[in-house]
């Protein structure tokens, strides 16, 4: 029986629509298996970008703490405050809004005004602001405006040590101070969370959250005792401003293992506004970056070299001209030092004799008739290798300096420079080198690395104290550091330290004043009528408990630092004598 | 014994055959549907929950680190009513008088 064409046809159509249909239903399954199975991982991981967010968890700065006798005292703690701000666009009355602000944040409704007018669309109307404040500004439900919660460094202590400390600006990184310096380790490390979210992005706890947990920033303790501290601050204030003078610095250092005290520069600043300082010279520790031209105060460490080589002794004499001949210039001493033959080591520091520092300096090189360059190479190895001039310290201070020595040689004009430097003109030094040189020769020859961290605070409170760093163990013999500390005494007694001596009747100090000129800014010679006095000493000088050294900058009145900076260091010493208990020695 | 008592004793039910239920199809498929339901409904109301909570716990978090800024706030706050500066402006230190000359006893 044969079938039809017709009958034929339908079955080659049914056939064929029967094929089109497996085909696609193949190329459907082939798809399927393409992206289900080839492209597994790539939608799953795209999938999960979908639903998984990654935030950074912060982590909490380290905080800082000084001293406070026996106990310890927060000097820069953290605070998560608010701030106000508004778009401009959206408020409506302007002076409405302003006066409802004013009346719950404090100050005048015009400086909002000004400051809503001043944005287009942000406007910082406030910082800083607490939240109980916050939520009365929540309660005014002003249209435009706007809280936002901000973490904030605070220095509960205000002006106290801001230098030395520093503050966190507002990208949270430290600057100046310790802040700036231990940064990295106060910062700590953020952690991270990798969390599946809600449709409005809103994490929600499931197991596969991943949560990598962020290390919170050291805590440390400085050697900051926040009374010597006060007591320094308002001493140096008191000074600069009855001198008349530009500026000031002062520091007090422990020389049994180089912990700073107090270290303070004026005018200072506080951390918790520093955005409206205008001078930024202020923000730097004056201490450690500021290099000068120490002047005479630099003869202590001349006379130590001579006294540490033999070459001379308290009692070695020399005739003294007046005025040396070196080169073609004529290097004198200081305006009203007569002449006169006979004249002792320790009449040398003394009367502070530039004469007699260059007669030391003579003595090194082996004769006492012309400087050599052994003399010289021996007066540079004691500043740089055993006092420490000419080399950063390493404090725990951002923008230290090292300060400037010109090396030895037979270069013209070197032999003037060296007899310069005798008398600390044409060298540069820091503070902080001073006190930490200073410290070696009152604690009988070590040379201890200075610093402002005492330790870590651990979470439970308790302290894991830093050790000190001994940078040389003997920088002089001890009977040239006797001899020397002696003379110091002198000075303080009988020379131009003696109202350190009048003010602590009964105790025994030691010390050096130095009046420096300043140099031009174009290196031509130095500023008429200008100059910075110094003086470093320590005391008492037969068991020394402190060095002191006291700077001030361009004073307005006339007279050398013995009238400038002396008052102040006696009444610092007066002060620590009683705080550390230490009665006269007679 | 008559053939009375034979006859009712082998009409008694002395043994009783085991009920043979048997489920049809039908009913097999509307017992699964009905169980695959109930397990269902368990999981979504453990999703539920654990939505739920995880919100709670956001809720939680956000309450804890409420008190943790109220704390550090006051935290901030007694180390400025403490410190040096507020101390020499506290009438308890305005009414102190300032030492004078210390004698040391040998």
């Amino acid at each position: 029986m044969g079938f039809s064409s017709d009958t034929l046809l339908q079955r080659r159509r049914i056939r064929s629509y029967t094929f089109l249909l497996a085909l696609f239903g193949l190329l459907l399954a082939g798809r399927l298996a393409y992206l289900q199975v080839l492209q597994h991982s790539a939608y799953l991981s795209q999938a999960s970008k979908e639903h998984t967010r990654k935030y950074e968890i912060p982590a909490k700065r380290g905080e800082l703490f000084v001293h406070d006798g026996d106990s310890v005292s927060p000097v820069a703690l953290n605070q998560t405050l608010n701030l106000v701000y508004a778009d401009p666009r959206y408020v409506g009355d302007k002076q409405a809004v302003a006066e409802k602000l004013a009346s719950v944040l404090g100050g005048k409704p015009d400086a909002y005004v000004q400051r809503l007018n001043a944005g287009i669309e942000y406007a910082v109307l406030a910082e800083r602001v607490d939240s109980a404040t916050a939520a009365k500004v929540r309660k005014l439900n002003l249209a435009g405006v706007g809280l936002t919660e901000q973490d904030y460094r605070s220095y509960p202590e205000g002006q106290l040590a801001a230098q030395s400390i520093g503050f966190v600006n507002a990208d949270g990184l430290g600057q100046y101070g310790v802040e700036g310096y231990l940064n990295d380790t106060l910062s700590g490390t953020p952690g991270q969370l990798a969390a599946k979210t809600d449709t409005h992005g809103i994490p929600i706890a499931t197991a596969q959250n991943v949560v990598k947990p962020p290390v919170d920033g050291t805590s440390y303790v400085l050697t900051i005792d926040r009374n010597i501290q006060a007591m320094a601050e308002q001493e140096l204030a008191a000074q600069v401003q009855a001198v008349k003078a530009k500026s000031g610095s002062i520091v007090v250092m422990d020389p049994t293992n180089g912990a700073v005290r107090a270290m303070a520069s004026f005018p200072t600043f506080d951390p918790n506004s520093y955005s409206t300082v205008k001078d930024y010279n202020v923000f730097v520790n004056q201490v450690v970056s500021s290099q000068f031209e120490p002047g005479s105060g630099m003869k202590a460490f001349t006379m130590a070299a001579g006294l540490d080589q033999g070459k001379v002794t308290p009692d070695t004499t020399y005739d003294d001209p007046g005025c040396v001949k070196i080169d073609d210039r004529n290097v004198c001493n200081a305006e009203g030092d007569k002449p006169g033959p006979h004249k002792t080591m320790t009449d040398v520091l003394k009367n502070s004799l530039n004469t007699g520092v260059m007669f030391v300096l003579r003595m090194l090189g082996g004769t006492p008739d012309k400087i050599t360059l052994n003399g010289k190479k021996m007066l540079y190895e004691y500043f740089t290798k055993h006092f420490g001039f000419g080399v950063r310290t390493g404090i725990e201070q951002s923008n230290e300096q090292a300060g400037a020595i010109v090396q030895a040689s037979n270069n013209a004009g070197n032999d003037v420079q060296y007899a310069n430097m005798t008398f600390g003109q044409g060298i540069s030094v820091t503070m902080i080198q001073m006190v930490a040189a200073m410290s070696a020769i009152a604690n009988g020859g070590h040379l201890y690395q200075p610093r402002v961290v005492d330790g870590t605070m651990k979470p439970d409170g308790s302290i894991a104290p830093t050790s000190s760093k001994l940078v040389l163990d003997h920088v002089m013999s001890p009977t040239s550091i006797a001899s020397l500390n002696a003379m110091l005494q002198v000075v303080v007694q009988h020379g131009s330290g003696y109202m350190a001596a009048r003010t602590n009747p009964g105790y025994k100090i030691a010390g050096k004043t130095g009046t420096a000129q300043i140099p031009k800014p174009d290196g031509t010679g130095y500023i008429d009528g200008a100059n910075i006095g110094s003086f470093v000493g320590f005391a008492p000088a037969e068991n020394p408990k402190f060095v002191v050294m006291v700077r001030i900058n361009e004073p307005g009145v006339s007279g050398y630092a013995e009238t400038t900076t002396v008052p102040v260091f006696g009444d610092v010493c007066r002060w620590l004598f009683k705080y550390y208990g230490i009665p006269p020695s007679s | 014994m008559s053939t009375a008592t034979l006859t009712a004793r082998r009409n008694q039910n002395l043994y009783r055959q085991p009920a043979n239920v048997v489920l049809g199809p039908t009913s097999a498929t509307f017992v699964v549907i009905a169980l695959i339901s109930v397990l269902a409904l368990l999981y979504l109301h453990q999703i539920t929950k654990t939505g739920a909570l995880g919100y709670k716990v956001t809720d939680l978090t956000a309450q804890r680190d409420q008190v943790l800024a109220q704390k550090q706030e006051l935290s901030v706050e007694a180390a400025r009513l403490s410190s040096i500066a507020a101390t020499k402006n506290s009438p308890v230190v305005a009414g102190m008088v300032p030492t004078g000359q210390v004698s040391y006893a040998k």
